[in-house]
């Protein structure tokens, strides 16, 4: 069966939602979270099409649509979309957790409902075009675009320090965004002046009617890196992360760290390499540091947080740098397990950030120190938590490990030092997520935890599917690896086209190719 | 002069028959009778925009001995300050009845620094260019001081007519010496003396004093410092024309001058430009930051965003030119609208502008302040507004011409100005206000404003009809 125009489907349907809610002035703000939560969960439906009807045997672009956009003389901008093995599940993951993040939220925002759902919906549709767009412009204006009902979701229903945290996005990403647009037009002009089609720039690559000097493709990888550096987020962009997130209300959490890191280490993999191999090559041991020193500084400062929200944060950051270090390993094994661990990441993050806002809900407070003993009061709640732990530790078993387990073994077939130095960032993340569950469903009962309860039905049903996610995911992945795998070979066959990794990463001095000042004229 | 060339002027004759008009009308009207003013001053800017459609399709011609010229420049040009004019005489009436200066000299001035502005676009010789500047110049230091009884209104009047008064005396200077070294004031001429083998050396300094001379006009660095207590001290409509109308009228004038008479000198020229385009957005925007009065703050923001249009300029190319009308097309709507809304809530002798004041402002007026919205996102450049669309184009063409250092510099001025912009944002709908006060606008202003918002969206999800009008209209540039 063949959807036309599946992908816009997905991609508008709640944007069009959203326009409905703020079109009906009367609606009660239960019609409204009702019309909101069924219009993303048409959305998921619909992504659903895309995971059946996969053809797991090709590594071209699938569901693929381009319509002419802004058309000139010259050229024009299309409006190209498509997805392939490395978009698929992060489409499918998008419209999974909207849902849920709608629904975790059900309660808790009783102020500006209507405005509060419509962010989340354009945030979505936000989301979606990132990981569908093959045209640079309208990859970028996707971009662009998801930051701002990010913004206003966490400057309006965030925290204390909302304020600042929202700004603070904001012009962390915008540095990076911006950077990218230039470099966008500069490959534009490269590459001819006539397209800005992904697929036709690196169609025109691999023929070789277009061709980099090493110094252009140096600071054009840049260009976009730091874009994607900053979002997913690298340290040491990393920041902005801590604050966005610990401000941000439950929903806006869970898409930031579930979806929106993803859309970084997804740059890369997507625009990066392809488009700049040669450069990826030659920096990919530089940025494998920085990823390493990511995961242990992650892990590090995670384990002195006392707020619950800010531990989980920073666990992100060391995630994020483990993904990172996969993809830089240009190995089959890391980059499918980078691949497979953002989908992984997405759901446990966006879990542990669903089951802190429920404790926040009762609570208002996020303090591990406030707790304690809760798992006498709330044994259903402890029990989620503790998979969902689990799964964040990477547990075999669960969907953690076959991400973690394959970036392991793509990183020592690189460099044992980086090797062995990710697989202690894990112990450690072990050590710290254990300790935060200990300190909260044991230990002494702390009495103002007496009349928690355990959570309603409406908690449970948002739980259940991410945990039943889990446990397929990491009992059976094969129909997720399975459809990523020829991607990832047309990704490698790529990189590997501008020369071979070699054997072992060493960290060299790289001479950078021309200097900053050369660039003005 | 034949009568044929008579009908190309046909416009401006209505501008002025209106002036003049408006001036006889208001000693006999009552103030009941206000309204007929405004009437007569919209309506003659409505007959000129007719009028003008009559000449589109003619194909460029001289006319005057040379010394005006109707093309799609000059056409585009002088559609733009027409629609400039009637908004601000629109935006201006409920303010100036509120402030008391509901009079009719008001929209007469406006009529006829409207006529300033259009020669400065048409003129093809430095005589009927400066004669267009002194125009536009006398009646906006008139309409500056506007508000003879108020000490800040007269300080911006003052103020811009003392430096005024220097920079076009330096323009002349420059004039003077082009003539020197050319021997003839027409730009034709102008560039035969420069391409006839060896550039005379008068005309370098003649082009330097030429560009103080504009670079005032248009409030470029270094020569910006009269612009931020000009802006803030003016009534807020007259500060809402001259951030629009006044800059794009010296930008015309300095595309002409630079591209029809001293393309010799374009390396000189790209140079310096290049230089004052990164000052222009770099001192624009740092100062943009501190700024707590919402007027002065979008003072600093004109200034940063005239170096924006600069970087096209310094491109010196087809597209870098297009892009410059595109953007003046987005830049007037969304300035317009902002600078609409701060009228609007300003209250009571022009005060509440400061940025306590819009605290809140989504829930005492969410529609007021959802337009506001839009234009501050025009004015960053997000995408889907005019504005990401116009500086994509600029930038882009930057980038093309080879300087992607310029770009670069750009779009890190840009992140600088997402700060100030977004920080309205901030106040507007993330923070509390202080009493719950509803405020209420003009329908006129509303109607402008939601066509503001309609425009924005257009013009970023669908610019191609309006560039290829832009592209068509330089055409005539050469």
């Amino acid at each position: 069966m063949d959807v036309p125009f599946i992908l816009s489907w997905i991609t508008y349907l709640p944007a069009a939602v959203a326009l409905v809610l703020l079109a009906l002035p009367r609606a009660s703000n239960r019609t409204l979270r009702w019309i909101a939560l069924s219009g993303s969960l048409a959305a998921f439906l619909l992504s659903l099409h895309l995971g059946f009807h996969f053809d797991a045997s090709s590594s071209r672009m699938q569901f693929e649509e381009s319509v002419s956009w802004i058309r000139f003389p010259a050229f024009e901008i299309r409006h190209h979309l498509g997805v392939d093995g490395i978009s698929l599940f992060l489409v499918m993951l998008t419209t999974f957790l909207t849902p849920l993040a709608l629904l975790s939220s059900w309660k808790s925002v009783t102020m500006r409902v209507r405005p509060f759902l419509a962010c989340v919906l354009l945030l979505e549709t936000g989301m979606t075009g990132v990981f569908c767009a093959l045209d640079l412009v309208l990859f970028y204006v996707f971009w662009e675009v998801m930051l701002i009902p990010m913004y206003f979701l966490i400057g309006i229903w965030g925290g204390e320090r909302r304020l600042y945290a929202a700004i603070k996005f904001i012009l962390y990403t915008m540095a990076g965004s911006l950077l990218m647009l230039v470099g966008i037009l500069y490959l534009f002009f490269a590459a001819g002046g006539d397209t800005f089609s992904l697929v036709e720039i690196v169609a025109r690559l691999e023929r070789g009617a277009l061709a980099w000097s090493s110094r252009e493709e140096f600071w054009l990888f840049l260009a976009f890196g730091l874009a994607f550096a900053i979002k997913i987020p690298l340290f040491p962009f990393h920041t902005w992360l801590p604050d966005a997130h610990v401000e941000a209300p439950t929903a806006g959490s869970v898409i930031l760290a579930g979806v929106l890191l993803k859309m970084g280490t997804y740059g890369l993999v997507r625009f990066c390499l392809p488009l700049f191999p040669g450069a990826a090559l030659a920096l990919a041991p530089w940025i494998s540091v920085l990823a390493v020193v990511g995961i242990l500084y992650g892990a590090l400062v995670a384990m002195v947080q006392p707020d619950m929200k800010k531990l989980v944060a920073y666990s992100s950051v060391s995630h994020m740098g483990l993904v990172v270090l996969g993809i830089f390993t240009f190995t089959p094994h890391g980059m499918t397990g980078a691949l497979i661990q953002m989908v992984n990441h997405g759901l446990s993050t966006g879990a542990l950030f669903l089951l802190v806002g429920m404790l926040y809900d009762r609570r208002h407070t996020r303090r591990i120190a406030d707790f304690g003993g809760v798992a006498h009061t709330s044994p259903v709640f402890a029990a989620a938590f503790l998979v969902v732990t689990l799964a964040a530790i990477a547990l075999p078993g669960l969907n953690g490990f076959v991400g973690e387990i394959l970036i392991l073994a793509g990183s020592f077939a690189r460099n044992k030092v980086f090797g062995t130095l990710a697989a202690l960032g894990m112990i450690l993340g072990a050590v710290y997520m254990l300790r935060m569950y200990q300190r909260i469903f044991w230990g002494p009962k702390n009495p103002a935890n007496a009349g928690l309860g355990d959570i309603g039905t409406r908690e449970r049903i948002l739980l259940l599917p991410i945990v039943g996610l889990m446990l397929w995911i990491g009992v059976y992945s094969a129909p997720f690896l399975r459809r990523m795998d020829a991607s990832v070979a047309g990704i490698l066959e790529r990189v590997e086209s501008a020369g071979t990794p070699g054997g072992s990463y060493r960290v060299q001095f790289i001479d950078p190719p021309g200097t900053p000042g050369e660039e003005t004229k | 002069m034949n009568p044929d060339e008579l009908f190309l002027l046909v416009p401006q004759s209505i501008l002025l028959g209106a002036a003049v008009l408006l001036m006889l009308m208001e000693p006999f009207s009552r103030q009941a009778g206000r309204r007929r003013l405004r009437m007569v001053a919209v309506a003659a800017v409505a007959v000129a925009a007719y009028a003008l459609r009559l000449q589109w399709g003619l194909g460029p011609r001289s006319i005057g001995g040379g010394m005006i010229r109707v093309d799609g420049f000059s056409l585009f040009f002088q559609w733009l300050f027409l629609v400039i004019t009637g908004l601000s005489a629109v935006l201006a009436a409920d303010f100036n009845q509120r402030e008391g200066i509901d009079r009719g000299e008001y929209y007469a001035l406006l009529l006829t620094a409207c006529s300033g502005m259009s020669l400065m676009a048409m003129s093809a010789d430095l005589i009927l260019t400066f004669i267009g500047i002194e125009i536009l110049s006398l009646s906006t230091y008139i309409l500056a001081g506007f508000k003879r009884r108020d000490i800040a209104s007269g300080e911006s009047s003052l103020k811009y007519f003392l430096l005024g008064s220097f920079a076009t005396a330096i323009l002349l200077y420059g004039i003077a010496l082009v003539y020197g070294a050319a021997g003839s004031t027409q730009y034709q001429a102008i560039r035969a003396a420069a391409a006839a083998g060896e550039v005379p050396a008068l005309l370098l300094p003649g082009l330097g004093l030429l560009l103080v001379g504009l670079g005032f006009k248009i409030g470029l660095v270094p020569f910006h410092s009269w612009i931020p207590d000009v802006y803030q001290g003016a009534p807020s409509p007259v500060t809402a024309f001259m951030s629009v109308g006044p800059k794009a009228a010296a930008i015309a004038a300095l595309l002409r001058l630079l591209v029809e008479a001293l393309p010799g000198l374009a390396p000189d020229w790209t140079r310096l430009l290049w230089l004052m385009a990164v000052l222009t957005m770099t001192l624009g925007n740092a100062a943009a930051l501190v700024q707590s009065n919402v007027k002065r703050m979008l003072a600093y923001s004109a200034i940063a965003q005239a170096g924006y249009i600069l970087v096209g300029v310094v491109a010196n190319t087809r597209e870098g030119f297009t892009a410059i009308l595109f953007y003046l097309v987005v830049y007037t709507v969304m300035n317009l609208m902002a600078f609409g809304v701060v009228l609007s809530l300003s209250g009571p002798g022009d005060r509440r502008v400061h940025l306590e004041d819009y605290a809140g402002l989504a829930r005492r007026a969410p529609f007021v302040a959802a337009a506001l919205g839009v234009a501050l996102l025009a004015l960053a450049g997000i995408p889907l507004t005019g504005g990401f669309m116009g500086k994509f184009f600029l930038f882009g063409s930057a980038v093309k011409a080879g300087f992607v250092g310029l770009a670069v510099i750009a779009v890190l001025n840009s992140v600088l100005s997402v700060y100030y912009y977004f920080r309205l944002l901030v106040y507007m709908y993330m923070k509390d206000a202080p009493q719950g006060g509803a405020e209420s606008i003009s329908r006129p202003v509303g109607a402008i404003l939601a066509i503001g918002v309609f425009l924005i969206l257009w013009l970023g999800v669908g610019p191609d009809r309006f560039l290829a009008l832009a592209g068509h209209s330089i055409l005539g540039l050469k």
